[in-house]
């Protein structure tokens, strides 16, 4: 035995007697696999992705989020939330996960984690139907556009792409659509899933211009730090995302089918989302 | 018995009751039974810090095996096939995007693309192997295969086209677009997703054997510590009781059971302490930081990819243009709203200012890391001045690509550096623990051994 050995043996001995101590410490990051029940913040009020009908929650987000749960052994108890509270909410442990129509962007990540993305999504901007004004992005310049604060819709038209446009804030989507209708806006910019989900409701014909200007990965806003409860949550988009064999469709494309299918979108577009990656 | 013992007790000094039994007529103690017990309970505590030593000694060389021959060499398979996937499709785009084939540069493109179809059929294989028997994995490795075949016919009709069709570089008629955005939506929404999930799913595989061994090392070390303590705590205690009721101070077999005791005590710990080195080497400065710099390798050469895409489809160059800003800011943050102010704030940062991101993180103040950094911010700028530029996408694409060209070595020098500093760190962590488990077995045995025969010629004087 060397001394190089010994030393390191008495180093081990000494560290040890205190170890009684650090074991107490309990520093540990919680974990959202430590739970029994997680509690979702989800959006309310948007046709065919998240909203409350006699006290239950339905649309694709919360088959998503039920079906991610499933796979976690978890229980739900869902928590309807503005899109500026997702990440104050999360931080403060009001919710465990936000599945929010949340768009992973490197800014928002700074501050919370995402597990997925699990769909990619793209903005596009919806307009009535007997507006011929705007066809693209770029005829937006001097148009009044929708704004509900907490999206990165008009964020992705003013500053990434330098278009002068007006923005009119409101508070939520029903509210853009009805200044739609009655003209006090141009055009609604945000995620196509969304924006079929405006339109199909909408009390006048409404018409997505097809601009696809932004690709959204929309992921599950989580704590940092719970680098096992992210992976886990991946694992379970994985599963969401693998086919039922002999070609058979996947649960995520059953789940898009059942809330899109009847809308203007084009479902066999929608491409298998590459993961975030955890911490 | 008991009456004669009460009734000599009563009479006789302590000292006189063990020269009295030295001499056979009486032995004072619990008789044969207590020093039985008391070996067993020498033998007992042995054998529980040897059991401790070897489940945890055991869940390391697990953990070796997996961060180090399975799923620590397929993070580095997996983002090597995302790298000629990602860069077949770079050169597809390439030769579109110049006007067919015929060119100088187009003819090279070409070329490189016979070559990655090469290499993306060997990372599958390399892949597949490493997959073992891990059923999820083959799947998708082997849905990887199939959408590649599909891709190569359609990058195929795209070519055939381009071939077909005169047109002027950078003005692809709309057959031709058309075939390629197929094949790339292909590439970009199914096959390479598949192939970077499958990196991050063994870098799980590889975090979760890591913290379920060094769970087992702490525990074992504490283990160890306690019963090794024990153990020899109860040898003493055996001699003393031998001294104290047979008149033995030296008894040459418990002294040498004591000897080896202490020396597998320590051995066993420093053993342990050097499996949490070497994992913690491994797994903290050389694997996760090589996750890194594997991961900003798969994200630049999708990069790369979009910048192609932006020149070669305007229809799309908007989106294009996203997501190649959310990439380069996925390797590099550096607070900007958009791509011209990315560009701005990069040319601004310091390696010093320490800027976060899969590249950001990985740079470790070397040489290399230096080098990366400069090369990184140099590919960025040479690519907004593509941006800006007007005419033949050839010329603009050129001084990009010099750049690129640096900067992937230098990734390449970087990552290699933590990809050594990883595999010297498993080989210094099979080393200490080869043949430990042997020697465990042989070393329990002697022990035994050793405290039996301590105990063997006392118990015969019961008889």
């Amino acid at each position: 035995m060397s001394r190089h050995m010994i030393r390191r043996a008495l180093t081990v001995l000494c560290a040890l007697s205190l170890l009684p101590l650090a074991a107490c410490g309990g520093d540990e990051e919680e974990s959202i696999l430590d739970k029994d029940s997680l509690r979702i913040g989800v959006r309310y009020g948007l046709n065919l992705i998240s909203e409350e009908v006699d006290g239950e929650f339905v649309g694709y987000e919360i088959d998503v989020a039920n079906f991610i749960a499933d796979q976690l052994g978890k229980d739900v108890e869902f928590e309807p939330i503005d899109l500026d509270e997702r990440a104050p909410e999360l931080l403060s442990g009001d919710i465990d996960l936000a599945i929010a129509t949340y768009s992973i962007t490197q800014e928002r990540k700074q501050r919370v984690a995402f597990a997925g993305p699990y769909v990619i999504d793209h903005f596009d901007i919806l307009v009535r139907e007997d507006n011929d004004e705007i066809a693209s992005l770029a005829d937006l310049e001097g148009k009044t556009v929708c704004e509900v604060e907490g999206s990165n819709a008009v964020d992705r038209i003013t500053d990434e792409h330098g278009i002068d446009a007006n923005i009119r804030g409101v508070e939520n989507y029903d509210e853009c659509m009805r200044l739609l209708g009655t003209g006090g806006i141009d055009a609604i910019a945000t995620d196509e899933l969304g924006l079929a989900g405006l339109a199909i409701d909408a009390d006048f014909e409404a018409k997505l211009v097809g601009a696809d200007f932004s690709q959204e990965r929309i992921g599950v806003g989580m704590r940092p730090g719970d680098t096992a409860g992210c992976e886990a949550i991946n694992r379970a988009i994985t599963a969401m995302y693998q086919g039922g064999g002999d070609g058979a469709p996947s649960t995520a494309e059953l789940y898009l089918e059942k809330w899109f299918g009847n809308t203007v979108l084009d479902l066999s577009q929608f491409p298998i989302p590459q993961f975030e990656g955890c911490a | 018995m008991t009456l004669l013992r009460n009734r000599i007790d009563a009479r006789l000094p302590e000292g006189d009751l063990v020269v009295l039994g030295r001499l056979g007529v009486f032995r004072a103690g619990g008789g044969p039974q207590a020093l039985i017990a008391q070996a067993t309970a020498v033998v007992a505590a042995l054998a529980v810090m040897f059991g401790t030593l070897y489940y945890a000694v055991s869940a390391s060389e697990d953990s070796l095996e997996v961060i180090g021959h399975s799923s620590g060499p397929q993070v580095v398979a997996t983002t090597d096939l995302y790298y000629a996937l990602s860069d077949a499709d770079s050169q597809v785009a390439t030769v579109l995007l110049l006007g067919g084939s015929g060119t100088e540069l187009a003819d090279a493109a070409l070329s490189r693309y016979e070559q990655r179809r090469g290499d993306v059929a060997a990372a599958l294989l390399e892949a597949h192997r490493l997959a073992g028997s891990d059923g999820a994995q083959r799947r998708t490795i082997e849905s990887i295969m199939s959408r590649w075949g599909e891709y190569q016919q359609l990058a195929a009709v795209a070519l055939l086209l381009a071939e077909r069709t005169e047109y002027t570089a950078g003005d692809p008629p709309p057959d031709v677009l058309g075939a390629y955005q197929e094949a790339t939506a292909l590439m970009s929404g199914r096959v390479l997703p598949q192939a970077y999930n499958l990196t991050l799913e063994n870098a799980t595989i590889v975090r979760e054997s890591y913290d379920t061994a060094s769970g087992r090392i702490e525990f074992g070390l504490a283990a160890v510590a306690v019963t090794g303590l024990a153990a020899l705590a109860f040898l003493v205690l055996l001699q003393v009781y031998l001294a104290r009721v047979f008149r033995r101070v030296f008894n040459p077999s418990l002294v040498v059971a004591t000897a080896v005791a202490v020396l597998y005590l320590f051995t066993g710990l420093a053993v342990l302490d050097t499996e949490r080195d070497a994992l913690t080497d491994a797994k903290v400065d050389g694997f996760d930081t090589a996750l890194s710099l594997e991961r900003g390798k798969a994200i630049s050469d999708s990069l790369h990819a979009d910048r192609v895409r932006f020149l070669l489809d305007e229809g799309d160059a908007d989106v294009y243009e996203q997501t190649y800003f959310d990439k380069a800011q996925q390797l590099v943050y550096v607070e900007a709203v958009s791509l011209p102010r990315y560009q701005e704030a990069l040319a601004e940062t310091d390696i010093g200012d320490a800027p976060s991101g899969l590249i950001g993180d990985a740079l470790d103040g070397s040489a290399e890391a230096e080098r990366v950094f400069t090369a990184y911010t140099d590919l960025i700028l040479a690519d907004a001045e593509m941006r800006e530029g007007q005419g033949d996408p050839s010329a603009r694409l050129a001084p990009v690509d010099v750049a690129r060209a640096e900067y992937e070595e230098a990734l390449d020098a970087l990552s290699d550096r933590h990809l050594d500093r990883f595999r010297s760190a498993i080989a210094a962590g099979e080393d200490a623990v080869a043949g430990f488990a042997f020697l465990l077995i042989a070393a329990m045995v002697s022990l035994g051994v050793f405290t039996f025969s301590g105990i063997a010629p006392r118990l015969r004087e019961y008889r």
